[in-house]
C-alpha cells in the first residue's frame, strides 16, 4: 500500500529489514548503538541470534561486517551516514572495497536528515567518498515502495553495496506498480524540454518544482537516478540528449555527488548547459529539515529558476564561447 | 561464500604440492576433520616445525633480496608463529581454500608478506617458484596480501589493525552456523596501537568469542624505534587480560611453547598470546633493529644473511636430538 501519510524512510527500513531477516536467513545486521535511530531493533526483536551491536565503535563495525561476511553471512552494517564513511573509512576502503566483501553498508541520516543535531551529524560528503571507492554499488533511496523494493535486490546483489537512507519524513513518489532493478534509472516524467536528474527524498521537490514548470508552459523531464553507480549512462545520454539542458538536484554536496557524476558524464559525451542544485559547498547547521533545504539552496524555486536558467543558456548557446562571441552585439 | 581460486589454479597447486611435498617431509598422518573433506593434517615434531621456520626465512630472505623491497624484521620475528599456526594447528585444505570449515588465519599485520607467502606456499595453495615474483608487477604476491588475488588469504591485509576486526567478524560469524573451524590473527606489537584493535578487543570479550585467538608476535621494535619509546604498550598482560582475553605469554620462537600456548582451550574466553620474540631473529645483524624493519641487504648482507640462517637451520637436526612428538589435534566432527 502507498504511503500518502508523512512516514520516516527509517521507520520502513526497520519493518522492511525484519521481513529481509524471515525471507533470507543468510541475513545478520550490526550496529554501533543506533538501532534507536537506524530502526534495526525491529531485526533484533524478532532475531537476536543474528543481531550484533558493536557498541560506539564504528572502525571494529565495519570489520566485524566484513569478517561476518568471511563466515559466509549477508551483513547489513548500520550507522550514521558520515561516521561509515569518515570513521569507519579505511576499513570501508580496505576490507569491504577493496577486498570485496560481499557487505551491505547501509547509511541512515542521509544529507540534512538529522537536522537538529547540527553540521556533524549531517553527512554532505558520504557520496563522494563511496564513489570513489572501486567495487562499491552506490545506491540512494526516494521512497517507502523503493526502499521495500531495493532492499531483497540489495541483499541479492554480490558484493559491497552502499545503501543511502534518510531520517526525513516522506510521501511515496511511486506508486505500487514501479519496479526497480539496480543501475537502471527510472523516468519518472517524460517528453520534457529540460531535463531534471535527482535521487533520494528530495525528488519530491524535483516533481513540485516539474509542476511549478509545467504550469508556466515549460514541461520537464524527472529521472530518478536511484543507483549513483553504476550510472546508468545510457538512460542518462538518451534523455539528454532530447532536451539538451539539465539540472541535477542532490540532498549533498554538489562535488562529488549525482550533480558531479552526471557533469563527468556529459562533459565527455554530450557537452550541454547543466546547473547543480545542492549543497554549495559548506556546511550546514542546527534547523527544521525543510527549512535547511530551502536555505542551502534546495528550494522548488532554486530548481525552477536553475531550469530557467539552463533553458536560457541552452538557447542563446552561451555554453559554447565561440557562439557566444557571435552572439554578443 | 565466493569461490576465491579457479579449477586450473587448483590442478597447478595440487601438482607443485605433490612434487614439494614438504608436509610428507614431516611424519604426517592425516586424520578426518570438519564436515566436508578431510584437510590434510600432519602430526608433526617440534624439530621438524623449528626446521621449516628457518626454510621460510631463507624463502622471505629471497624474496625481498630478489623484489629490492619488502619487510624482513617483522617476517623473521613472525617465523615460528606462522609455522606452528599453520603447519601444526589449523586445519586446511590447500586443495579445497574455500572449505567452508576450514580454519581462518588472519595475518593483520601485512607487511611480514614474505614470511606469509613461503608458508602458503609450502602449505600447497600456489606453486613454489611463484615465490619468486613477491611485488613484481603483475603478481599475485603483492606487497601486501590480497584476498581475491592469491588463494590462501583469507583477508587482504596492511593498513595496521583492520584484521583484528575481522577476525572477530568471522568468529562471530562461524560460531552462529555451528561451525568447528576457529579463528586466529597474527597481530604485530606496534600494530596495537591502532584503536580499532582495543574495539575488536572489547567485542570478541563481549561475544565471549572461545574460538577465537589474537597471536600477538611482540617483538619490541616498529617502523621509527623501540615500542617503548614510541608508544609504550606496556603492561600489555594485564591490559589484555583486563579486556576479558586469557593471555598465554611465550617464547614465540620456541614451537613447543607455541603448540602448548595454541592447544589451550578457553571455550568462553577468546585466547591472546603474548608471543616474545626478537625482531629480525636469526641473523645477527637484523635482529632488534628499527633499521630493518624495512630495509633491503646489499649482496654482501645477504650472503652472510644467508649463512646464518643455513646454519641456525643446520644446528636444529632431529638426528642429534630425540624428537618430541607433538599430535596435531584432530577435528571432532
Amino acid at each position: 500500500m502507498n504511503v500518502t501519510q508523512s512516514k520516516q524512510l527509517r521507520a520502513t527500513y526497520g519493518e522492511a529489514l525484519a521481513e529481509l531477516g524471515a525471507a533470507d536467513s543468510r541475513v545478520v545486521v550490526v550496529d554501533a548503538d543506533m538501532a534507536e535511530g537506524t530502526m534495526t531493533g525491529g531485526f533484533k526483536k524478532r532475531f537476536p541470534e543474528r543481531f550484533f551491536d558493536v557498541g560506539v565503535a564504528e572502525q571494529n563495525l565495519m570489520g566485524v561486517g566484513a569478517g561476518l561476511s568471511l563466515a559466509g553471512w549477508i551483513p547489513f552494517v548500520n550507522t550514521f551516514a558520515w561516521l561509515l564513511v569518515l570513521r569507519a573509512g579505511d576499513p570501508l576502503r580496505t576490507l569491504v572495497s577493496y577486498a570485496r566483501t560481499n557487505v551491505k553498508v547501509v547509511a541512515g541520516y542521509g544529507g540534512f536528515s538529522g537536522p537538529m543535531d547540527g553540521a556533524t551529524h549531517q553527512a554532505i560528503m558520504d557520496l563522494a567518498v563511496v564513489r570513489a571507492l572501486p567495487n562499491m554499488t552506490v545506491v540512494v533511496a526516494s521512497d517507502h515502495h523503493q526502499v521495500r523494493s531495493l532492499l531483497p535486490l540489495v541483499a541479492d546483489l554480490e558484493g559491497p553495496v552502499y545503501l543511502r537512507l534518510s531520517r526525513a519524513e516522506v510521501v511515496d513518489v511511486h506508486d505500487e506498480s514501479t519496479r526497480f532493478e539496480l543501475g537502471k534509472a527510472i523516468p519518472l516524467r517524460t517528453g520534457g524540454v529540460v531535463t531534471l536528474i535527482s535521487n533520494g527524498p528530495i525528488l519530491g521537490r524535483v516533481l513540485k518544482a516539474a509542476d511549478l514548470l509545467a504550469e508556466s508552459g515549460i514541461p520537464a523531464s524527472v529521472l530518478e537516478v536511484h543507483t549513483l553507480k553504476p550510472l546508468d549512462g545510457e538512460a542518462i545520454l538518451a534523455e539528454v540528449g532530447r532536451t539538451r539542458a539539465v539540472v541535477t538536484v542532490e540532498e549533498h554536496n554538489i562535488i562529488g555527488g549525482l550533480g558531479s557524476a552526471v557533469a563527468e558524464l556529459l562533459a565527455e559525451n554530450l557537452p550541454v548547459p547543466l546547473r547543480r542544485v545542492g549543497i554549495q559547498d559548506c556546511y550546514g547547521e542546527t534547523g527544521p529539515y525543510e527549512k535547511l533545504l530551502d536555505l542551502y539552496g534546495m528550494g522548488v524555486q532554486d530548481i525552477v529558476a536553475a531550469a530557467e536558467e539552463v533553458l536560457r543558456r541552452r538557447d542563446s548557446n552561451l555554453c559554447d564561447p565561440q557562439l557566444r562571441r557571435q552572439n554578443t552585439p | 561464500m565466493p569461490l576465491l581460486i579457479n579449477q586450473k589454479l587448483v590442478n597447478q597447486t595440487l601438482v607443485c604440492y605433490q612434487e614439494e611435498n614438504v608436509l610428507s617431509s614431516l611424519s604426517s598422518k592425516s586424520f578426518v576433520g570438519g564436515c566436508q573433506k578431510p584437510p590434510m593434517k600432519p602430526l608433526s615434531d617440534v624439530q621438524s616445525l623449528q626446521r621449516l621456520a628457518w626454510k621460510l626465512r631463507l624463502d622471505a630472505l629471497k624474496m625481498v633480496f630478489g623484489a629490492k623491497s619488502g619487510h624482513l624484521g617483522g617476517s623473521f620475528s613472525a617465523a615460528e608463529l606462522i609455522t606452528t599456526l599453520y603447519f601444526y594447528k589449523a586445519h586446511l585444505d590447500p586443495r579445497n581454500p574455500g572449505w567452508e570449515d576450514r580454519d581462518r588465519i588472519f595475518v593483520s599485520k601485512g607487511h611480514c608478506a614474505p614470511v606469509y607467502y613461503a608458508a602458503l606456499s609450502r602449505v600447497g595453495f600456489f606453486p613454489r617458484q611463484e615465490l619468486a615474483t613477491f611485488r613484481q608487477l603483475g603478481s599475485r604476491l603483492q606487497g601486501h596480501p590480497d584476498r581475491l588475488k592469491l588463494p590462501g588469504v583469507e583477508m587482504s591485509s596492511g593498513p595496521l589493525g583492520l584484521g583484528a576486526s575481522a577476525a572477530v567478524g568471522c568468529a562471530l560469524g562461524l560460531r552462529l552456523r555451528r561451525s568447528p573451524a576457529r579463528v586466529y590473527c597474527l597481530l604485530g606489537d606496534g600494530e596495537t596501537q591502532e584503536g580499532i584493535v582495543w574495539e575488536s578487543a572489547m567485542c570478541a570479550a563481549k561475544y565471549a568469542l572461545g574460538n577465537l585467538t589474537f597471536v600477538l608476535d611482540y617483538n619490541r621494535y616498529q617502523l621509527s624505534g623501540p615500542v617503548e619509546r614510541v608508544m609504550p604498550l606496556e603492561p600489555l598482560e594485564q591490559k589484555w587480560q583486563s579486556f576479558g582475553f586469557d593471555v598465554r605469554r611465550i617464547d614465540g620462537h620456541d614451537v613447543g611453547q607455541i603448540v602448548e600456548a595454541l592447544d589451550r582451550d578457553s571455550p568462553e574466553q577468546p585466547g591472546l598470546i603474548l608471543a616474545l620474540t626478537v625482531k629480525g631473529k636469526g641473523v645477527s645483524f637484523m635482529e632488534s633493529s628499527s633499521a630493518w624493519h624495512g630495509r633491503v641487504p646489499t649482496p654482501e648482507e645477504m650472503a652472510a644473511a644467508q649463512q646464518e640462517i643455513r646454519q641456525n637451520l643446520e644446528a636444529v637436526s632431529p638426528a642429534h636430538d630425540a624428537p618430541q612428538t607433538v599430535a596435531a589435534p584432530g577435528r571432532k566432527s
